[in-house]
């Protein structure tokens, strides 16, 4: 039994290319959701949230007008925003370091490198909203805890308790 | 040759050709993107799309015709296990060497191979789905992707930052 109400999901799919606003698009057709909103910049997408807030945010990395990474900070950051937690996925081209790592900086919850492939794309966004990592605000990010945690809990030998 | 789904390709049942007419959304933006000379990371993704939906339906295909009975069904696997086995080689050889890979050869040749395969083989069910309500609520509830399977991935596969 599914954990995820697929089909109660709403997702914001924000990329410039139509192919793969058409692809992501059927990605999460095809895992049941049903309420599936498109933009193709970041600063379009942010006005649409403003709008209706939603449930998962999956973003295109270069765009013009605004980016990946920029509207990630814009969501996080801004006075404006109707949703500073918001689950972002990056879903970039480019898999160069400089760039995760600012997205990284900029608050973004997971990062998926294109091609993507369905069930990559889907278990990403599985783990993003079922293995939520704490949300941490210091003088200069506001984002999730950008330490990784492992995914299955520690199980060896209690060193305090021996 | 059919380039597009019509309804001389209804199989009778309409999650099966809802499946098919993915398929040819999916090729008609395989042939789209490489017409429009995107790059790799936009046809190694729709090709991706192709070669996981193509997998899921079969799975779905299979289950109706496990269902109603279909006494060719074990012929009808082994011509699935083929085109299966034959997209994931050219999909692993295009991811390989992209700039080099003939996409357009394959895209004619999955278009070709998927009009003649429901057209030829699965409309070939349609007498023994037609009225059985057995069969299909047997895929009424299957999800074209295992939810399942995608969550528990989520929860215990251990994964880093892809830096």
């Amino acid at each position: 039994m599914a954990n995820i109400d697929w089909r109660r999901l709403s997702v914001l799919v924000v990329e410039d290319n139509r192919y793969m606003t058409a692809l992501v698009s059927t990605i999460m057709r095809s895992a049941g959701v049903r309420d599936i909103r498109t933009a193709v910049n970041g600063a379009l997408a942010f006005s649409l949230l403003k709008d209706r807030p939603v449930d998962v945010a999956l973003v295109d990395q270069l765009m013009d007008v605004m980016d990946g990474v920029t509207f990630t900070r814009t969501v996080r950051t801004d006075p404006e925003s109707p949703d500073a937690f918001l689950p972002i996925v990056l879903v970039s081209g480019c898999c160069e370091s400089g760039m995760v790592r600012r997205a990284i900086d900029a608050g973004i919850n997971d990062v998926v490198i294109k091609p993507v492939a369905p069930k990559t794309l889907l278990t990403h966004i599985a783990r993003t909203l079922l293995v939520p990592r704490p949300y941490v605000k210091t003088t200069s990010f506001f984002g999730p805890n950008r330490r990784r945690p492992a995914a299955t809990p520690y199980n060896g030998s209690n060193r305090r308790n021996d | 040759m059919l380039s597009s789904w019509d309804e001389s390709l209804s199989v009778g049942v309409t999650s099966i050709d809802a499946d098919h007419k993915l398929l040819f959304h999916l090729l008609d933006d395989l042939q789209g993107a490489l017409r429009d000379n995107e790059d790799s990371s936009v046809v190694g993704s729709v090709l991706n799309g192709l070669v996981a939906y193509t997998g899921y339906h079969f799975a779905r295909e299979e289950r109706i015709m496990e269902v109603c009975g279909y006494p060719e069904l074990a012929q009808h696997r082994g011509l699935h296990e083929g085109i299966r086995a034959r997209i994931a080689t050219e999909s692993k050889a295009y991811h390989a060497n992209p700039l080099e890979f003939d996409s357009h050869a394959l895209a004619v040749f999955i278009r070709d191979w998927l009009v003649g395969h429901v057209l030829g083989q699965d409309t070939k069910i349609k007498p023994y789905v037609t009225a059985n309500f057995e069969a299909v609520a047997a895929i009424g509830g299957m999800p074209l992707v295992d939810l399942d399977d995608i969550e528990n991935d989520a929860m215990n596969e251990d994964w880093q930052w892809p830096i």
